[in-house]
């Protein structure tokens, strides 16, 4: 009894110590308790099935984790390093020697990028989750035993499993790109590391593209070269970095239009997951970010990724704000593209009657596309650099597609999906002010407007030789350039 | 005892006790994960050529998030120099409760393990061990503190090598884990010390070394060899063991 008192005693003293350090560190550094959690993926007959069915493109995957993994622990960790550290030492291990030889297994990546998953473990989760998403509808479609159907009510399921951890899954709503290109932090990763970011879009083109041949094909035969040939661009996009890497994120509604049919949700959770990304990334490179907040600054960016009601946009408007992207610059469509990237397609200004990498027949109407209209502004001898997304117009119903013009001028175009859909914009305007009749618009210059078939550009700039300019190389679609 | 945490498909990173090693980490099976320790194998062998064997089928699951509850059922074969015995050691039961996950924090878990009389080998009495864990990830290494306390009688000089069940009165220590995740192995090392459960006992320490390695995504395989360099049990122990991860539908 006298033993058993003792014990007791003993055990109280050590818990009531140990309870008092725990709330004296808890309280101390209560930001930092984080509570977050590991769920197991949704058990199925089709777990594991794409790595039987498809062990090169599997093993890829696994290499991807690493790269997403280094990326932010050396960011994190090595603030102040070189440049050359990211873009020559671990872009040449990651492209030398992961990706030739990739890891046979999915990779703990806790152990890759130690001090930044501690740093925000909740938006590791959130990636966690995700890409266990992204490994679970491979699984399903690489799965030939099922039907078509089977396959739809399987991802449904997949889906619906994904969405029941809402304090780690991404929203199904779009997100305009405001988020990732319009915080105060963004565009610094890839201004910095131009290379490395190739490689993660590149990452991203992959693992989006993938779905269209699985989803796509008829047959497991056709699957299969599907798959194959989407792995060869993907490596194709690797050769000389970072010129035909892409140079837009890829958006999965225009890389992989028949999957983003199918599961339009699935397609946005992925986008969401790959915007998220950048941010991350962003944040991390940003030197105005203080260390102290760079963990507040993921965390409210991972929220509002996750809430519905943040920057989002309808789903018509993010199939237009993909394809105005233009999926050249993205890396090309991943099936019935040619896999040229925009800078292969600026490389040949030749035949304007080409649209999205597509040649046109002789009986399609001519259309403007972003690649014609880079064309013939570089042939025009015009510098256009391509600005992030800006997010709704004011009066357009589209984003624009916003070129930086020299000395600060600006191009903004609108490319419709054909003349009838330019026209009920543009005759909505007071085409001479650039502007609705009823709306004041102070612009930074002076606006002027062309409008050709589907096309409606606004020029912004006080050099009346420089519009002249743009206007001659945006001159009617059928002039010979 | 407390088993494997299960992450996805890197299960190696996760230890748990005796698989390979003493002191485990902070992370419980995840959520909907269940994990089967299929055959894992410990043999002993110490003075007087006493050999022990013990086969500790195990199987855990995530019932909540941060949480899991296991079962176990111990197996024990005990040769000595005139005798030898075998059978069940016992029913375990036990959970693994994290109270948070890794930040500039340590990662922090509580478990409380049961373990209930049953079978020719178990114990007497049911014994309650409560147990704080700590895991500290750095970039060179991870770093788990374990320290438990049980609650049960002392076994007096008669009963104290009778059974082949393994309790000790407290237990404290420290294991140090490296990873090379590029091949999916862990490699451990561990020291810790404890005081036997019988009356007139010495505080015994130990250390030992071990590897987990992921051979599949569902399946781990870890090995462990160790020393009792103190107390009135000194002895050699090897252990073998494999795990299986699947989710609960």
């Amino acid at each position: 009894m006298l033993q058993s008192r003792f014990q007791l005693g003993a055990l109280a003293r050590v818990s009531g110590i140990g309870a008092v350090c725990l709330v004296t560190m808890v309280s101390s550094a209560s930001g930092q308790w984080s509570t977050t959690h590991e769920q197991f993926y949704r058990q199925a007959s089709h777990n594991w099935e794409f790595r039987r069915g498809y062990p090169t493109a599997d093993r890829l995957f696994n290499a991807f984790d690493y790269g997403h993994a280094i990326l932010y622990e050396r960011l994190w960790t090595s603030p102040n390093a070189p440049v050359s550290r990211l873009e020559e030492r671990e872009y040449d291990f990651i492209t030398r020697r992961l990706l030739v030889n990739p890891p046979r297994l999915p990779l703990e990546e806790s152990a890759i990028e130690v001090e930044y998953a501690k740093l925000v473990p909740e938006a590791k989760q959130m990636f966690d989750w995700a890409h266990l998403l992204h490994r679970q509808v491979y699984d399903v479609w690489a799965d030939e035993r099922l039907t078509p159907s089977r396959k739809d009510a399987e991802v449904h399921r997949l889906l619906e499993y994904y969405r029941s951890r809402p304090d780690v899954a991404f929203s199904t709503r779009p997100k305009d790109m405001d988020l990732m290109e319009g915080q105060p932090y963004s565009l610094a990763f890839r201004r910095r590391y131009p290379k490395f970011n190739g490689l993660i879009w590149a990452y991203h083109w992959l693992q989006i593209g993938l779905y269209e041949p699985l989803v796509a094909a008829t047959s497991a035969a056709e699957r299969q070269a599907g798959v194959a040939s989407a792995l060869v661009r993907f490596r194709a996009m690797l050769d000389q970095p970072p010129q035909r890497m892409p140079k837009v994120m890829p958006m999965t509604a225009a890389v992989a239009p028949e999957f983003s049919r199918r599961y339009p949700e699935v397609a946005i959770i992925f986008d969401n997951l790959h915007a998220m990304h950048d941010v991350i990334s962003d944040v991390l490179a940003d030197t105005t970010v203080p260390r102290s907040r760079k963990r507040a600054e993921i965390l409210l960016a991972a929220k509002r990724y996750r809430d519905d009601t943040t920057s989002v946009m309808t789903v018509a408007e993010w199939r237009s704000m993909s394809a105005s992207m233009g999926v050249a610059l993205m890396g090309g469509p991943a099936l019935g593209g040619s896999g040229e990237t925009a800078s292969a397609a600026s490389r040949s200004p030749e035949a304007p009657a080409d649209h999205a990498g597509h040649t046109m027949s002789s009986a399609t109407p001519a259309l403007w596309s972003p690649e014609l209209i880079e064309r013939r502004l570089a042939a025009a001898g015009i510098g256009a650099r391509l600005l992030p997304p800006a997010g709704p117009h004011i009066f357009m119903s589209m984003p624009a597609r916003s070129y930086e013009l020299p000395d600060g001028d600006e191009l903004q175009v609108f490319v419709y999906p054909d003349s009838a859909a330019r026209d009920a914009d543009t005759k909505k305007l007071d085409v001479q002010r650039v502007a609705p009749p009823d709306m004041m618009i102070k612009w930074r210059a002076q606006p002027s407007m062309i409008i050709d078939r589907n096309l409606a550009a606004i020029v912004i700039t006080n050099d009346e030789a420089r519009r002249q300019r743009v206007r001659d190389a945006l001159s009617s679609i059928g002039t010979a350039h | 005892m407390a088993a494997a945490p299960l992450s996805a498909q890197t299960d190696f990173y996760n230890t748990s006790v005796g698989r390979p090693l003493r002191i485990e980490d902070a992370s419980p099976v995840e959520y909907r994960g269940v994990e089967l320790d299929l055959a894992p194998l410990r043999w002993e062998s110490g003075r007087n050529a006493t050999h022990r064997w013990f086969l500790h089928p195990e199987a855990a699951v995530g019932i909540f998030p941060r949480t899991h509850l296991q079962v176990g059922l111990p197996l024990a074969f005990v040769d000595d120099q005139t005798s030898s015995a075998h059978g069940v050691a016992g029913v375990e039961i036990s959970a693994l409760h994290a109270l948070n996950a890794e930040t500039s924090i340590p990662a922090f878990a509580v478990a409380g393990d049961m373990l209930l009389p049953a079978g020719s080998l178990g114990p007497g009495a049911p014994y309650g061990t409560f147990k704080a864990i700590m895991t500290r990830t750095l970039r060179v290494a991870r770093i788990h503190a374990n320290a438990q306390f049980t609650l049960g009688p002392t076994l007096d000089e008669n009963d104290a090598d009778g059974g082949a069940f393994d309790v000790s009165r407290w237990l404290g220590g420290i294991a140090v884990d490296k990873t090379f995740p590029l091949r999916s192995l862990l490699l451990s090392v561990e020291s810790f010390a404890e005081q036997p459960i019988g009356s007139g006992t010495s505080v015994e320490w130990n250390a030992g070394a071990g590897a987990r390695f992921q051979l599949a995504p569902r399946w781990a395989v870890d090995a462990g060899v160790g020393r009792r360099f103190t107390g009135d049990d000194r002895m050699w122990y090897v252990t073998l063991g494999s795990a299986y991860a699947l989710g609960l539908r």
